[in-house]
């Protein structure tokens, strides 16, 4: 019984593409959570720098991060709203304006990586099988404008439950890969949301380096009211 | 006791506490009288964060420097601007009394221009380094109401002078105290103390329309920064992102200026004048009603790898002409103590040591800046150019900066000032000097070391 379950699953028509990313959305940038992560940078040394931050998602156009480890970035904040995005230097005392495809804190993700994740809105594509993955669904993204991102995305995510990653390659508009990425450690962050904890990026220009993002804590419930999210608060 | 208080505070997640230790050993090549050969400048900064309740902040940045100076060139021998000291950079309560107003008191760094290297719009706070903006981290004692929303901020500060301090903290604000300073008792200084108040107030509404941050700055000052008396001044900042490209500007327009003019009979003699009673400089624009401005322009542009480079163009309405700048140049090369003291008169709190100042004394500048971080894992070569236009004069601080640890950043950079256009220059005796090449110092190597807690 459950082999013929499973294999009508895997059989079935693939769902839209704006079904997937929405569910992808849900679990990896719910409509607004609080959450604590490290990200862990691996260099072409063998060297390793870890960062401590705290995440605000107050909507899908708003977030704000602070971070508190190493020290010599801890003050420091980031602010994205809408296409615009900041950061604030704690010896500078003020805010900078940032491109949204610099790289976030020197490491493999870049600033919309982190701070624009809403695949349903930037992105279009289709959904396909891949005889190789017969468990996961193969997204193949183009990029709606040049605000996003990447270019072009192929995303591999899971049947059941729908929409969870697995495995994403991420493009130049000439069809170079730049990035790679593996999602990794379910983990219940509590409220329904269960999803992987670990994202490791790879970096394939410069191959001895990637970059490890790994949840603590994702808080579903937790307040993010739109106070946060103004130029003037940052460094507050 | 106060050890457990210590204890329970830093472990409570409600402080929060980062700061560093600081050494910048500098050799130099001098040119001038007065002028140390090799100095140590060590910090100690800590900056605290403290939040007892979700609508009460308080915070601090305070740093201890021991100055060292050594190798002097000339007679004296104590120079007092490399005494120990104490910079109280910022102390101030943040109180966020609803969800987009808050009050500020105390001293911090506010800056609402988008520019770089220099900040025209700025009427509150010390100068910084063009060069490296970083090491200005000094505010003004203030008040400031601001009410906050995601794309519009509505933001009145006032600010008094610290008209004395000691120590880094003011005994005296916006108007100066009966008594005189213990330098103007032992003639060390002169008494420079008056009877008014000496306040900004600034204004500005931020909005963010079309993604361009738009701020509108409006300030009146009495003897704050300058020597303007009710002052009224209007700004515009904006800043906005076109891909990889940041392109941003300010200007601040006015009236008058409160340049210095150098009584061309005393440029050649200004220890007659003295004697004389005859004023050596004077502010003769300070109430004329031509319109004046000073503005920047600029862009930052984000290479692929991460390199960066900004250029920026200022223009100070406050600069010499041609034939000013040459009077006061020849001031500065016949007494730099003295000349300065004229030039920038008392500046009670000229906020933490620099690596590099600048007095703007002409019209025209050109600032370019290159950095390429992860050049190896850990390493960042850059390098700033600040150019004087009216005679190519230049000042080129080119850097390298390892971070062989987290906490640990080492960094050695190099100050060469070129004296530019020999044509445009000013020649005393055999020597043609450009406005960078009256720097007491010909070259300088500072070799820095910060760690971080």
């Amino acid at each position: 019984m459950t082999s013929l379950v499973l294999a009508l699953l895997l059989s079935a028509e693939p769902p839209t593409t704006q079904e997937v990313l929405a569910k992808y959305d849900a679990a990896m940038a719910p409509a607004t959570f609080k959450g604590v992560a490290q990200m862990t940078a691996h260099r072409d040394d063998g060297t390793t720098r870890a960062y401590k931050m705290t995440f605000l998602k107050g909507s899908d156009d708003k977030s704000r991060v602070w971070f508190h480890e190493p020290a010599a970035v801890r003050g420091q904040e980031m602010l994205r709203n809408g296409e615009n995005f900041w950061v604030y230097m704690p010896n500078l005392k003020r805010a900078l304006r940032l491109a949204s495809r610099d790289n976030f804190q020197g490491g493999d993700f870049n600033n919309a990586d982190v701070l624009r994740a809403n695949y349903a809105r930037d992105y279009e594509g289709t959904v396909k099988e891949d005889p190789k993955k017969p468990d996961q669904w193969l997204v193949e993204l183009k990029a709606k404008s040049a605000d996003s991102a990447y270019d072009s995305i192929k995303l591999w995510v899971t049947k059941e439950p729908l929409g969870l990653p697995v495995h994403g390659e991420y493009f130049t508009s000439s069809g170079k890969m730049l990035r790679s990425a593996d999602f990794t450690e379910m983990k219940d962050f509590g409220n329904g949301l269960k999803r992987p904890a670990k994202i490791t990026m790879r970096n394939e220009i410069a191959t001895q380096r990637f970059s490890e993002m790994v949840w603590d804590s994702v808080d579903i419930t937790a307040p993010a009211g739109d106070g946060k999210f103004g130029l003037s608060d940052l460094g507050h | 006791m106060n050890a457990v208080l210590l204890l329970l505070l830093t472990q409570s997640p409600l402080v929060t506490t980062t700061g560093y230790v600081d050494s910048r050993t500098t050799g130099a090549w001098t040119q001038f009288d007065g002028t140390p050969a090799l100095t140590e400048l060590a910090e100690a900064n800590v900056q605290v964060k403290l939040t007892p309740h979700e609508k009460v902040t308080f915070f601090a940045d305070a740093s201890l420097f021991w100055q060292g100076a050594w190798l002097l060139q000339g007679e004296q021998k104590d120079l007092a601007q490399y005494r120990p000291q104490v910079v109280l950079s910022e102390l101030y309560a943040d109180l966020p009394l609803a969800d987009h107003f808050r009050l500020l008191v105390g001293k911090k760094r506010i800056v609402w221009g988008a520019g770089l290297s220099f900040n025209p719009t700025d009427l509150l706070n010390p100068a910084k380094d063009p060069t490296d903006p970083t090491f200005q981290r000094a505010g003004a004692w203030l008040a400031e109401a601001e009410w906050g929303f995601e794309k519009v901020a509505l933001s009145a500060v006032v600010a008094g002078k610290a008209t004395r301090q000691y120590a880094g903290l003011p005994t005296a604000l916006v108007v100066y105290p009966d008594l005189p300073s213990a330098e103007v008792v032992r003639g060390i200084a002169a008494d420079d103390r008056d009877d008014e108040a000496h306040f900004v107030f600034t204004g500005r509404l931020y909005l963010l329309v079309k993604d361009i941050d738009i701020n509108l700055i409006y300030g009146y000052s009495n003897l704050y920064a300058d020597a303007f008396r009710n002052k009224s001044r209007a700004g515009l900042s904006l800043s906005r992102v076109f891909g990889n490209l940041e392109l941003h500007g300010e200007a601040l327009l006015y009236s008058g200026s409160a340049r210095v003019s150098a009584n061309a009979d005393c440029v050649n003699a200004p220890a007659l004048c003295l004697f004389q009673g005859t004023p050596i400089i004077s502010r003769p624009y300070l109430d004329s009603d031509f319109l004046n401005a000073r503005a920047l322009f600029g862009g930052r542009y984000q290479f692929d790898d991460n390199a960066v480079f900004a250029a920026e163009y200022y223009f100070n309405g406050e600069g010499q002409d041609a034939k000013g700048f040459e009077r006061l140049a020849r001031l500065s090369l016949q007494n730099p103590a003295l000349a300065q003291q004229a030039i920038l008169g008392g500046t009670t709190d000229p906020g933490t040591p620099q690596k590099f100042t600048l007095e703007a004394l002409r019209r025209h500048y050109l600032v370019l800046q290159f950095s390429k971080p992860q050049l190896w894992d850990d390493w960042t070569i850059s390098a700033t150019a600040l150019i004087g236009l009216e005679d190519l004069s230049m000042q080129l601080v080119p850097q390298v900066q390892w971070m062989p640890k987290e906490w640990l950043q080492l960094t050695v950079a190099l100050y060469v000032p070129f004296a530019g256009v020999p044509e445009l220059g000013v020649k005393v005796g055999d020597e043609t000097y450009g406005q960078f090449s009256l720097s007491p110092f010909k070259t300088r190597v500072l070799v820095q070391a910060r760690a971080f807690f």
